[in-house]
């Protein structure tokens, strides 16, 4: 964002990492370097970790590709999800795991997590590469991709979500 | 009844939501994790919040509803969460079958 935004460089001192009161990482500048209204999102899963930093509210989420149990589905979802899981073609458990970083990249764009009320965040709709997150009033594009583990570390398949774009009222 | 008394107890529940968190954690590839009172969730198992939505239903399958997990996260606040302990579970799920046993 900020290479994009203007001419020269920025070095990593310029930058400093702290966390607000919801433990939302927030990014100011020192040494005179203005970065201003910056939004950045971070997660973590096994050996990856994940980033997003965008002018205006963002979030970010990575999760294993791990099979789960249908308790666990039956618990982030609600029955139209499920439907909606059970329907699309391929496997089960990448679905599922679409499904549930999309969640929890709004959760976070929202700047609450999940807080133990996954079924708030509501999946209509899905593509392989993007998902359709509604909560409350808004609906939340949410891109999704997988990433692995590189040779040499554990085998592990991730997914990665992040939101694209808000629609409806801000609340 | 007796069951029930039984069930009850912190040592029976410790070792209950112990294998639950086992059965979870050999998905990750991890089958010798210490599983104490003082356990943390968050930095000695290394478990997010699907983990804890797994964990939610491992619970209700076995308790029914007297246990409400989604009640419990929902009452604590971030750094508290972060700091859960297997013992505080505990003592919430004795607490749970106890108050409707």
């Amino acid at each position: 964002v900020l290479w994009a935004e203007q001419p020269g460089e920025i070095f990593p001192a310029e930058l400093v990492v702290a966390n607000d009161d919801t433990g939302r990482p927030v990014v100011r500048g020192v040494h005179g370097r203005e970065v201003g209204e910056l939004t950045v999102s971070i997660a973590h899963r096994g050996e990856a970790g994940v980033a997003i930093a965008r002018r205006g509210p963002c979030g970010i989420d990575i999760e294993e590709v791990t099979e789960r149990a249908r308790s666990t589905v039956e618990t982030a979802c609600d029955v139209a999800e499920r439907e909606l899981l059970d329907g699309l073609s391929g496997s089960a458990s990448l679905w599922f795991t679409r499904f549930w970083t999309a969640k929890e990249a709004v959760a976070k764009l929202l700047g609450t997590g999940l807080r133990g009320k996954p079924m708030d965040y509501r999946v209509i709709a899905a593509t392989e590469e993007e998902l359709r997150v509604r909560h409350g009033e808004r609906e939340f594009a949410v891109s999704v991709r997988q990433v692995s583990n590189p040779p040499g570390l554990p085998e592990r398949d991730y997914v990665v979500a992040w939101t694209t774009s808000t629609t409806g009222a801000q609340s | 009844m007796t069951t029930e008394v039984r069930s009850a107890q912190p040592e029976a529940v410790l070792a209950d939501i112990a294998g639950m968190l086992r059965v979870l954690l050999e998905e990750y590839g991890v089958d010798d994790a210490e599983i104490t009172m003082d356990t943390t969730f968050h930095d000695d198992l290394e478990l997010e919040s699907i983990d804890l939505v797994a964990l939610s239903g491992s619970l209700r399958e076995h308790y029914g509803e007297r246990v409400n997990f989604a009640a419990f996260i929902a009452d604590l606040e971030l750094d508290e969460i972060i700091a859960l302990t297997v013992g505080r579970l505990v003592d919430y799920v004795v607490a749970s079958l106890r108050a409707t046993a």
